[in-house]
């Protein structure tokens, strides 16, 4: 049951007359922390950066270049973070060429052309140990660059129910400012902590049942 | 075969462009169902719903 602070990610797959969709966005539920914002403004700046350097000719080599490596958004090498960030062509099949990933483009490039449709994705995870977001586009490429087919609006992280529906809720979740530009750095060791709390509290808590878990549920 | 569906003719172009269109649509209903309370399966088959409407098949998918 939907909450209010909630992430929610939906990849709508449809199928019309036999051609797919593969399309990714990531909603907030009433209110999002600096941490969640800070996560989607990095997945949707590398998106848009992608998303700038794509026309007829280009290389997939060049493309890959603004994609994050691994280990800059918490994996340790290319081939664990692969379904997280690449392109795929886009058709009849979900998955069709071209692929644009690091995985592959930085030493088999290929090239664009005008006319291809594909779909591009993003993650990035955020630093409070348990929320994420992830954006998946389409591009269709023209003959100057390319032009965007999903258009759904997600240039900023999309908070439904928010604070304009809700009176009482303030932006942010803390007390103290947001700083929107510079969010402090958290460490790895205090995002394990931070993991560490959110699974304590989703014991305690137990989402589901309206009182919480009571001593004997608890079998782990 | 699969180079050959590399580059999509200006038919294919307009399918998939209605498919994603069709797909804002079904954004359009998470966004509005999208409310503390409301149960994910209740989302989900809403947007199965809208899909189902603007992309009518015979075959159960």
């Amino acid at each position: 049951m939907i909450r209010p602070g909630d992430q929610a990610f939906f990849d709508i797959l449809q199928s019309f007359m036999g051609y797919r969709t593969c399309y990714y966005r990531t909603f907030n539920v009433c209110r999002a922390t600096p941490a969640q914002h800070d996560a989607y403004r990095r997945a949707r700046e590398w998106l848009d950066n992608a998303i700038e350097r794509i026309r007829p000719g280009a290389s997939t080599a060049h493309i890959c270049e603004v994609f994050p490596k691994a280990n800059e958004f918490g994996f340790p090498d290319e081939m664990a973070a692969f379904g997280l960030q690449f392109a795929h062509g886009l058709g009849l099949n979900l998955h069709e060429r071209p692929i644009i990933s690091r995985v592959v483009s930085m030493d088999h490039p290929t090239e664009l052309k005008e006319g291809m449709v594909f779909a591009i994705e993003t993650y990035c995870p955020a630093t409070d140990g348990y929320s994420a977001a992830r954006i998946e586009e389409e591009v269709v490429v023209t003959d100057k660059g390319c032009r965007l087919i999903t258009l759904f609006p997600a240039e900023e992280l999309p908070i439904s129910a928010g604070t304009r529906f809700l009176p009482g809720a303030r932006r942010g979740l803390r007390s103290h400012s947001m700083i929107p530009n510079a969010p402090r750095y958290v460490s790895p060791k205090e995002r394990a902590e931070n993991r560490a709390r959110w699974l304590r509290f989703r014991l305690l808590a137990g989402r589901d049942y309206p009182g919480g878990y009571c001593s004997d549920d608890v079998w782990l | 075969m699969l180079s050959a569906r590399e580059v999509k003719s200006a038919d294919e172009i307009a399918l998939l462009n209605r498919a994603a269109a069709m797909v804002d649509g079904a954004y359009d209903v998470v966004n509005q169902m999208l409310r503390p309370g409301v149960r994910e399966n209740d989302i989900v088959a809403e947007v199965t719903i809208s899909s189902t409407r603007t992309a009518p098949t015979t075959s159960k998918r």
